[in-house]
């Protein structure tokens, strides 16, 4: 056992190594809002850990800095932040958001088009209590966040629902379905990191309770896992905790640890008794104005039906942002779950360009070779996703 | 918040010049002390909630030296949040530069002690006069002066209340900047 642990952590010390050579004197670190000195999620987001409801604040900087402007910006964004551009005036307590994220795959004699993301999110705050939840529908995929059972078309997906309190400035109890606070929170399903511990937003969340913590230079967030109760039967749900917490040294850089372990007594892929460990690092940098540099990797700790093996994942974006509002991405990932099977390590690069064209309209262009899921001995592949993202 | 930001890199400015002026202070042994190189004048503030930081950065001031005070200004418009939009709500909103274009700083020369060797350094906190937004308050300097081969290189640090100052607390869809700002100056200081 002791010297199967030395590869992976050799590679994760090898990692930390290669973080601590990178860091100089000025650091930056979230490719988009780091480099303004967004070291935090909370000013944009319900959610103090990032991802669902934008804030009213998230919102006008989503006009203000994210998007690309063709004139100078001389005024606030007024209505045009708003929900439906200020059409239906909400109440300040509450909080709306529909979001629509398709995707085409262009395959040979054939292209495919899935709905991911048809959500209306909602968010009511009183005083220092927040309740939040999604309801949307897909056309394929998030199968861990249905809440219809339909195998071949469409169904309805709840992939958030949690109510939190603020007891002090900082802190945030909440409870519900969210996502698991474990490493670099992106929208970006696909990454190995998102994919092999099942952190992803699109479809990850479980059933538990969290205390997350925010200030200028840190931030946490530990959960209690009870299970995804929208996956039946309950042996399939897992149990544990998940957690991270990072220190920002500087306002462009942020280095952060993430743990998780669940336990399951039949696991949604072998169908075995499971414990899944996952213990890694990351960072967020911003070494130029325009460029961001994300990077995380893991320990991957399994233990199925007695057997315990053990791997690495790991992935790493550059982020250049020549003109507000584009970007131009390189991405790349490797993932050996188990160093124990034969196949061959995933591995996957390429690169991405992402605009954000119009208030509330992105487009990205994903090119790359590899392997899409962490599945070894799987043959590498070119692939290329078209993916349109429309928000109100 | 912009508005915040704004305010912050304003104080930034007046704590820079407090700094500068500081280290001017040697200058009463030196009339005529000039600013060279480039200065660093940052302000630091907060909004929540979320603890949002912001800073703002101006390498742009100038000192005058009467034989007993030491006076420097930075123009407002000098100070980048690092958004246009927020540098523009704190200019036009809040410090309201078309009638207070400039943060200043004021200090008598010889509460300064300054150091006479080169590579020596002093250190100490004195007393001086901020004023932003048209608006004078006394202000406690702490300050680092080391002597260079032409010179001397000031660090300076203070604290200041944007409230204290007559300008509105900035505050900017839901984000709530706090008035207590902090400023930095870095400044090498030649005989003129």
């Amino acid at each position: 056992m002791a010297s199967s642990l030395r590869a992976p952590l050799r590679a994760l010390l090898a990692f930390g190594a290669l973080l601590l050579a990178f860091l100089p004197g000025q650091a930056h670190a979230y490719p988009w809002m780091i480099r303004h000195g967004y070291t935090n999620c909370a000013q944009c987001h319900v959610d103090p850990s990032g991802g669902g409801v934008l804030t009213d604040y998230g919102r006008g900087q989503g006009e203000i800095l994210v998007r690309t402007h063709y004139t100078k910006m001389e005024e606030s964004p007024g209505k045009s932040a708003d929900f439906l551009f200020g059409l239906v005036p909400l109440p300040d307590p509450l909080l709306l958001q529909a979001d629509v994220r398709g995707l085409v795959i262009p395959e040979p004699g054939n292209v495919r088009a899935i709905l991911m993301q048809g959500d209306l999110r909602a968010a009511v705050q009183a005083g220092p209590v927040i309740a939040t939840g999604t309801l949307g529908a897909v056309s394929a995929g998030a199968q861990g966040a249905w809440v219809t059972g339909s195998d071949a078309g469409w169904n309805l997906v709840a992939r958030e629902f949690w109510a939190g309190v603020t007891p002090a400035k900082g802190w945030m109890i909440k409870a519900g379905r969210m996502n698991l606070p474990y490493g670099i929170r992106s929208e970006n399903h696909i990454l190995y990191t998102r994919s092999v511990t099942r952190t992803t937003t699109n479809d990850d969340q479980q059933l538990g309770a969290s205390v997350a913590f925010t200030s200028k230079r840190f931030r946490a967030e530990v959960m209690g896992i009870a299970g995804n109760f929208q996956v039946r039967p309950d042996a399939f749900r897992e149990r544990g905790y998940s957690l991270y917490g990072t220190w920002a040294p500087e306002k462009t850089l942020e280095l952060g640890v993430s743990s998780l372990v669940t336990v399951a007594q039949a696991d949604v892929d072998t169908l075995a008794p499971r414990t899944r460990q996952a213990h890694g690092l990351f960072t967020r940098w911003a070494p130029l104005e325009q460029l961001g540099v994300l990077a995380e990797a893991s320990l991957l700790v399994s233990n199925d039906d007695g057997t315990t093996t053990r791997g690495v994942v790991g992935n790493a974006v550059l982020d250049w942002e020549p003109k507000q509002g584009v970007h131009l991405m390189g991405i790349g990932g490797y993932c050996d779950a188990s160093f124990a099977d034969q196949g061959s390590p995933a591995w996957t690069g390429g690169g991405a360009v992402q605009w954000f064209l119009a208030p509330r309209v992105d487009l990205r262009i994903d090119v790359f070779d590899g392997v899409l899921y962490c599945t070894p001995g799987a043959t590498a592949t070119p692939m290329g996703l078209l993916q349109g993202h429309v928000y109100l | 918040m912009i508005r915040s930001a704004l305010l912050a890199r304003r104080a930034a400015f007046a704590a820079a010049l407090v700094g500068l002026s500081l280290s001017l202070a040697p200058g009463l042994a030196h009339a005529g002390m000039t600013v060279s190189g480039k200065p660093k004048i940052s302000f630091f503030a907060t909004g929540s909630p979320g603890f949002l930081d912001i800073e703002g950065e101006s390498s742009t001031i100038t000192g005058t030296d009467d034989g007993t005070r030491l006076s420097f200004a930075v123009p407002m418009t000098s100070v980048s949040t690092g958004i246009d939009l927020r540098d523009g709500h704190m200019n036009n909103e809040y410090v309201k530069v078309a009638q207070f274009p400039n943060a200043t700083f004021s200090l008598a020369k010889a509460d300064v002690k300054w150091p006479a060797v080169l590579a020596e350094s002093t250190t100490g906190t004195v007393k001086g006069t901020f004023n932003v937004h048209g608006v004078d308050q006394p202000v406690d300097v702490t300050y680092t002066a080391k002597k260079s081969k032409t010179g001397y290189r000031v660090t300076a640090k203070f604290s200041f209340d944007v409230s204290a100052h007559g300008i509105a607390i900035p505050s900017y869809l839901g984000i709530t900047v706090d008035p207590k700002m902090k400023a930095d100056v870095q400044v090498d200081l030649v005989d003129g």
